[in-house]
């Protein structure tokens, strides 16, 4: 045996996993990235649904109330 | 696998390429699950912290940046997994038992490989290093066994250059005190 200890530990061989077990951690890895890897929902989607409709929402039920109001006024005036 | 085509690879992985993804565990699982099984002493939990590793990476690999060093990474989250496991088993024993008088994994256990161990030098390495304290065992493991580069070393286990330096030199001392009783 060599006498620096250091050296003689690189002299260990490489061990493995049993070769269906690697394949199962390999296939499951695989699905794993595959689903990683997937095209996440653009922002603005997320923005669009969170803000922008809402919004669009009360902006257009302001309108409705406004105009009926004008035109519950222009009734009365005329 | 040089360093620039490791690093190619893991560009392709981050765009989830699988057959990146097939490269690289063909170079790294045998080295990960060595420093596993020889770090916890177990295969069966190396094989389920190995199984997780994998599945970080597969999972986190997009989101990666683009300067990271696969390597280092693969062999950080298998230790750090290894440290979480540990503590939760210490916890749980804990509530039953004393605590541990110290800081070793396998106290004089045999190593995983003692049994399929070739030859008598490689079954006195095994078990040399089955006794060491996991602070020896773990730096020995990444710098002597599966030669990370220094640079690398330190950055799975977290310290500084200088203190690695200072780790190794002592792993080194407490190797050739755990060799000779093994010997006697």
């Amino acid at each position: 045996m060599q006498d620096d200890p250091l050296a003689v530990l690189g002299t260990l061989p490489a061990r493995d996993v049993d070769s269906w077990r690697a394949e199962q951690i390999r296939s499951l890895s695989q699905a794993a990235l595959s689903e990683a890897a997937r095209p996440a929902r653009h922002p603005f989607d997320r923005f669009s649904r969170l803000v922008l409709e809402p919004t669009f929402m009360l902006a257009s039920s302001a309108a409705t109330l406004i105009i009926a109001f004008q035109a519950a006024i222009s009734l009365l005036v005329d | 696998m040089t360093p620039n085509e490791e690093h190619e690879l893991f560009l392709r992985l981050r765009r989830g390429e699988a057959e990146a993804f097939d490269a690289l565990y063909a170079h790294y699982r045998p080295r990960l699950f060595g420093f596993l099984a020889r770090l916890c002493g177990r295969r069966d939990l190396a094989e389920d912290l190995l199984q997780e590793t994998w599945l970080r990476l597969a999972r986190a690999a997009p989101g990666l940046a683009e300067d990271s060093r696969v390597g280092a990474w693969l062999f950080a989250v298998a230790r750090n997994l290894f440290y979480s496991q540990r503590r939760r088993a210490l916890w749980e024993r804990g509530r039953f038992l004393p605590a541990p008088s110290e800081d070793r994994t396998a106290d004089g256990a045999p190593s995983p490989f003692d049994l399929t161990a070739a030859s008598e030098t490689e079954r006195i390495l095994e078990s040399a290093l089955a006794r060491l304290p996991l602070e020896a065992r773990e730096v020995l493991l990444l710098v002597a066994v599966e030669r990370l580069t220094p640079a690398e070393a330190a950055e799975v286990l977290g310290v500084k250059p200088e203190a690695l330096r200072q780790r190794l030199s002592r792993a080194r001392a407490a190797l050739g005190r755990s060799l000779a009783e093994v010997r006697r």
